[in-house]
């Protein structure tokens, strides 16, 4: 509901306006107040002023509260109107893609510019470019781009969220730009915009010029690691020249997000550039690295060793992701170090060791069996009953458990 | 002419897949809600289902198994699904789905999709 994001001026002023007048009556009660403890006013006066500013007082608060409810009351109706009008367009224009109806001449309302952006966004091939033809036929572009000058966030973001819907590559590097502003909100909007933009692009070099110009505005832009994060995965696994371009340099604020959204959209491919990062200073890149390893489900031959290593890190958040891609090594490495892993002063990692040992398959679960069975350490045979337990594998072995 | 059946949350998406394939001389139940959705099912009139499994009010994956397991439908199911979604799209093939669709779609495929589909329902037909 877009029109519900306006009115905050309004508002605003309106408030001014009722605490002005009422801070007004205040000072008259205490002014009548004060003159009549020294007799110069009479009881009745008295009682006026103290009526009156209650008076002030009671409409004052009416009136915001009228203002709250015919506002409510208004965007409600408002909203309707837009809805009704969106589902009308979106007809139209549907008879203009399926049935070759002609599409209007003249200049095209804000209902039928949101029908016609929103429909972009469920569609490709060729009935996309169709729409692409309409939008700049009607200069969409141009006037969203126009609107992001305005001096009001809210419509600035509305710009933001239909230029990303659109996803013209002509407002591409007006929206980049955008990743440099003073509002944050502005350079998240932007970077959604941006990567949604990109992630529609042709291939080519046109493309891959915008994924680098996109890499360098990310690391510029203080955005959070996050939001750089959901903005690489936005650009979906179609444009690997943006990747290319941040594990080629580097910058803490955008390689973290890179080697997660390599992990999250399973790009094996970069699998061996990501291995460069694994014996890294940053804990946090150590244990991305091991999260995208256990997500692409391939280990680089040469990080088996770090991958060792990491099993005995003392930071427990990397063992933890470390026992995760455990079971991307041959089991006879792998399972003494999950097995040792299941006595982890750390729930998570004796957890994760559990979860790479089933994964490990029957080698794994014999030495879960085992655990559970016969270890020392009263955790490990709980987490390893546990784990078995939870597969369906064993159920009188939780008595084990017990017994902590 | 074909019966089919559209279970999808978007009202956008179900008006379009509407008169896309009602132009293209299908005719077409669409839905929004899982309990809709159930019941259309339930009449057991339908060639073709075309199943988003991110329904607001409920999970498409469990319409498919109410088709499948409860209704002993074998009615071909496409599944929708956004990008990204390899799992899902998995699991739901593993579900009893014949085919999926990713969003966004090219309206020309779904087209021949459901061509495809309700072609092969009608040749082995009696």
């Amino acid at each position: 509901m877009k029109w519900r994001r306006y009115g905050d001026v309004a508002f605003a002023l309106l408030v001014t306006v009722v605490v002005t007048v009422e801070g007004a009556a205040l000072l008259l009660i205490v002014r009548a107040a004060v003159v009549g403890l020294d007799g110069q006013v009479d009881a009745t006066g008295l009682r006026n002023a103290l009526v009156g500013g209650i008076l002030v007082s009671a409409l004052g608060l009416l009136t915001l509260a009228g203002f709250v409810l015919v506002y409510h009351a208004m965007s409600a109706r408002q909203a309707e109107i837009r809805r009704r009008e969106r589902i009308d367009w979106t007809d139209r224009w549907i008879e203009v893609l399926l049935a070759g109806a002609k599409p209007p001449a003249s200049r095209i309302t804000p209902g039928a510019r949101d029908a016609l952006i929103e429909l972009r966004t469920l569609l490709r091939g060729a009935q996309a470019h169709r729409l692409d033809e309409l939008m700049r036929s009607y200069a969409i572009d141009r006037e969203l781009l126009a609107q992001l000058s305005s001096h009001r966030l809210p419509r600035r973001l509305d710009a933001l969220e239909s230029l990303a819907s659109a996803a013209l590559p002509s407002t591409f590097e007006p929206v980049l730009s955008l990743l440099a502003d003073d509002e944050a909100a502005i350079r998240l909007a932007a970077a959604r915009a941006a990567a949604r933009t990109l992630s529609l692009m042709a291939p080519g070099a046109e493309r891959d010029r915008a994924a680098v110009a996109l890499a360098i505005a990310l690391e510029r832009s203080a955005l959070p690691k996050g939001t750089v994060q959901e903005a690489i995965l936005l650009t979906n696994e179609s444009c690997p020249a943006l990747l290319e371009r941040i594990l080629e340099r580097p910058s803490p604020a955008v390689l973290r997000p890179a080697i997660e959204a390599i992990g999250k959209l399973r790009l094996p491919a970069f699998a061996e550039v990501i291995a460069r990062f694994a014996d890294s200073e940053d804990p946090e890149i150590r244990a991305a690295v091991l999260r995208a390893f256990a997500g692409l489900g391939r280990l680089p031959f040469r990080s088996a060793p770090a991958l060792r290593r990491s099993f005995d890190d003392p930071v427990d958040y990397i063992r933890v992701q470390a026992a995760h891609a455990g079971y991307l090594l041959p089991p006879a490495v792998a399972i003494p170090s999950l097995v040792t892993l299941l006595t982890d002063p750390s729930w998570w990692a004796r957890k994760a060791a559990g979860g790479a040992l089933l994964r490990l398959g029957d080698p794994g679960v014999r030495a879960l069996r085992d655990t559970a069975a016969g270890s020392a350490d009263p955790y490990a045979r709980e987490m390893a009953s546990r784990v078995l337990a939870d597969a369906g594998i064993a159920e009188h072995e939780l008595t084990s458990a017990e017994a902590i | 002419v074909s019966r089919i059946l559209v279970i999808d949350d978007d009202p956008m998406v179900r008006r379009v897949l509407s008169m896309l394939l009602g132009s293209a001389g299908h005719s077409v139940d669409a839905v929004g809600r899982v309990d809709a959705g159930r019941e259309m099912l339930a009449t057991g009139s339908h060639d073709l289902v075309l199943l988003d499994l991110n329904l607001r009010d409920g999970n498409g994956f469990d319409l498919l198994t109410y088709a499948r397991e409860d209704l002993r439908l074998t009615v071909p199911v496409i599944i929708f699904s956004g990008m990204q979604q390899e799992a899902n799209v998995l699991r739901g093939l593993g579900h009893g789905a014949v085919d999926f669709v990713a969003k966004p779609f090219d309206p020309q495929a779904v087209v021949d999709l459901v061509a495809r589909w309700t072609g092969v329902r009608h040749a082995s037909d009696p």
